[in-house]
């Protein structure tokens, strides 16, 4: 029996009330009317809306989508009926019970009669979907909140950790100043060493926090390599001198660019190792070379001992925090274990590798290489100057009849490097700036002939254009006119003037101070 | 001697008032822990020294040092600070602060570091770093003086010559003396120049 065309439909029909999901058809008429041309049973259960009144209306307003998701909906139809390309589109409906689900479109347009668009597609509950979205995203926000959490609290650790051990510093020192007892003055150089290691293992332990938080950003610069050697020569020369270990230190002629601080420490902590494990009258050896590769060159760092030698089963476990393997060779070598894990760590975060090669009775080689590009070689810039920092060169007038305190404050700002011109009369200083213009004028209040200091200054500050510090000295009989001072916004400074609140009020004068 | 110590941590403070009051007999001491106490104290106060941990919670380095340097226009502002970042210690004496002292250096040079700071005006870096320093540097000014005396000028003609006094000129050979750990002048040219390519 061949199945007629009712039949057919029927069992169309019959599908598609079953299937799983909603199945909806909508139609973009070519007036810019939407209207849905079926909506399966399923929505009403799934979304508790009544599929009858929205086919029924001639001219939906999507009113059963949130107010906020309406426009978006409408404007991703019209351009999946512009472009002919796929809707599929998440927004949330609110259902007859006023509970807010999350709905997925999909739909497929094709062009439809009189100029008409047709949506063949289905709507799935998506709520489920969204809120395993949500609950990841705050997971991410948990984490990154927890990272930073962590950051703020080692910055506070490192902070509030050295306080005691840099009190007991001082005090220490305190105490040294009244012991005579050589006993005593033993014991309190122990102390001091004792406060050295703890001092030391902070360090270690910070570090290592530091670089498991995530918290270290190398920051690259150009560095010798001889000056990485140097720099290690300076802290291990000596203390392998007292223990007769011969210490060889081999760079080569390149610069690299690379983080100086946390590969120093790398180098550091290997070198300090092999020095805890060669036996007094050894051998230590640092190699530093650059090698060319195909990606900019590499820094290739070699340090040798003529310790006891590692274990093959050894050799992972060292690199972990706290691990300890054999004894030392010197007596109650301190450390907690960590400098091969701080080593390993900072070799990562550079991106490079440590390997390590050794025996038991044959001693071990511990080679890192580091990416790392040649540089030019950079010339040690020259300290900045101790004695000025920032006045050299300043143009100061100075307006002072008593000679004596002239002559001193002219040689404090000779000293910072200023350059004085010395006046003892208003009329001097008006004629002076009409040469030179200052940049700060430094006044006495009382000048001879009437005018104090601070109408001086106004009329040399409206002279040259409305901006010059000015600094007024003042004495004891003095005290009302401070405000007046202030009130100008030129500095007071009480006489006899203390250097270096010179200095200050002249900094603050340049940093245009008004008060 | 009026003195503002700022700082959060109350063990430090102990310690840092026990050397001033060694090292600064008679001084007062006005201790505070954080850095809306230093704003509050400095509206109504006037200080001689003020001593702030510049990176204490609540404190932004050199930004913090300048607000604090405004509020009291002149007064000096000494950083003191357990951290010793160079590119931070830089910017901060660019900030145009007095000076920064370690928080690691041993109590006598803590003093001395403060003295030198106060008697003339010159700023100063005091770090926690051993003798094994680079080699300092000298002012332009110094180094004018450096090779005048190269040249065999005496101070008196030295202070002719740069149009100052004679008393000056001492002053500078003595802090270049310092500077460069030279007993005399003879020493000091044969340490600088050798130094430094002429």
């Amino acid at each position: 029996m061949t199945a007629t065309t009712e039949d057919i439909a029927l069992d169309l029909r019959t599908l598609v009330e079953n299937l799983p999901g909603n199945i909806v058809r909508r139609v973009l008429h070519a007036d810019g009317r939407f209207t849905y041309a079926y909506l399966s049973q399923g929505l009403s259960e799934t979304f508790r809306m009544d599929p009858a009144e929205i086919t029924a209306s001639t001219d939906v307003d999507f009113h059963w989508l949130h107010a906020e998701d309406r426009a978006a909906f409408r404007e991703a139809l019209l351009v999946s009926a512009r472009d002919m390309t796929n809707l599929d589109i998440e927004n949330r409906v609110i259902g007859r019970d006023g509970v807010s689900r999350w709905v997925r479109s999909i739909a497929r347009p094709r062009p439809g009669p009189d100029g008409s668009v047709i949506w063949d597609g289905v709507a799935l509950d998506a709520t489920e979907k969204r809120r395993a979205e949500d609950e990841m995203r705050s997971a991410v926000a948990r984490a990154e909140a927890a990272d930073a959490a962590k950051s703020r609290f080692l910055a506070a650790a490192s902070h509030d950790l050295r306080q005691p051990l840099q009190a007991m510093r001082f005090h220490l020192g305190a105490i040294e100043h009244l012991v005579t007892d050589t006993r005593a003055t033993r014991s309190l150089c122990h102390l001091r060493d004792c406060l050295g290691s703890m001092e030391g293992l902070l360090t270690s332990l910070l570090d290592v926090s530091r670089l498991d938080a995530g918290v270290v950003t190398p920051q690259s610069e150009a560095v010798a390599l001889a000056a990485l050697a140097e720099r290690l020569g300076a802290e291990f020369s000596g203390l392998a001198r007292d223990r007769g270990i011969v210490l060889v230190l081999d760079a080569g002629p390149q610069t690299v660019t690379v983080d100086p601080a946390l590969t120093s420490t790398v180098l550091r902590n290997l070198v300090q190792n092999a020095l805890r494990f060669t036996p007094d009258d050894g051998k230590v050896v640092l190699r530093l070379r650059h090698r060319p590769d195909g990606n900019g060159g590499r820094l290739v760092a070699l340090v040798v001992d003529d310790g006891p030698g590692i274990a093959a089963a050894d050799r992972e476990r060292i690199f972990e925090p706290f691990a300890r393997i054999g004894t030392p060779a010197q007596d109650g070598a301190t450390g907690l274990g960590l400098g091969l894990a701080i080593v390993a760590r900072l070799t990562a975060l550079l991106e490079g590798e440590v390997r390590l090669r050794s025996r038991p009775g044959k001693g071990s080689a511990f080679r890192v290489t580091l990416p790392a590009a040649e540089a030019e070689r950079v010339t040690q810039p020259p300290a900045p100057p101790a004695g000025t920092g920032g006045l050299d060169g300043l143009r100061v007038l100075l307006v002072e009849d008593d000679s004596r305190v002239a002559q001193a404050l002219a040689t404090l700002l000779d000293l910072w490097g200023c350059e004085v011109t010395p006046c003892t009369r208003a009329r001097e200083a008006e004629a002076a700036l009409a040469v030179t213009k200052p940049d700060v004028v430094i006044t006495d209040f009382r000048l001879a002939g009437g005018r104090t200091g601070l109408d001086l200054l106004i009329a040399l500050r409206d002279r040259s254009g409305g901006t010059l510090g000015g600094i007024v000295l003042t004495g004891e009989g003095d005290r009302e006119s401070l405000r007046a001072i202030g009130g100008e916004g030129f500095l007071t400074l009480h006489k006899p003037v203390a250097p270096a609140r010179l200095r200050a009020a002249i900094q603050a004068a340049l940093r245009g101070l008004r008060r | 001697m009026k003195i503002l110590l700022a700082d959060d941590h109350g063990l430090f403070r102990a310690g840092i008032a026990d050397i001033l009051a060694r090292g600064f007999p008679g001084a007062t001491l006005d201790q505070v822990p954080d850095l809306p106490s230093v704003l509050a104290r400095l509206e109504g106060g006037d200080y001689d020294l003020i001593l702030l941990d510049v990176f204490m919670p609540g404190m932004e380095g050199a930004t913090s040092a300048r607000q604090v340097a405004d509020a009291a226009p002149t007064t000096p502002v000494v950083a003191v600070s357990a951290l010793e970042d160079p590119a931070a210690i830089r910017r901060l004496m660019e900030a145009g602060i007095a000076g920064f002292i370690s928080k690691s250096v041993d109590h006598d040079r803590f003093v001395a570091g403060l003295r030198s700071i106060l008697e003339t005006g010159a700023p100063c870096v005091l770090g926690a770093a051993p003798a094994s320093e680079p080699p300092p540097g000298l002012s332009p000014r110094q180094r004018q003086i450096m090779g005048l005396i190269r040249e065999g000028l005496s101070n008196q003609q030295i202070a002719a010559r740069l149009n100052i006094t004679e008393g000056t000129v001492k002053i500078h050979v003595s802090s270049i003396l310092r500077a460069l750990g030279a007993a005399n002048r003879t020493e000091a040219v044969a340490l600088w120049f050798g130094n430094t390519s002429v």
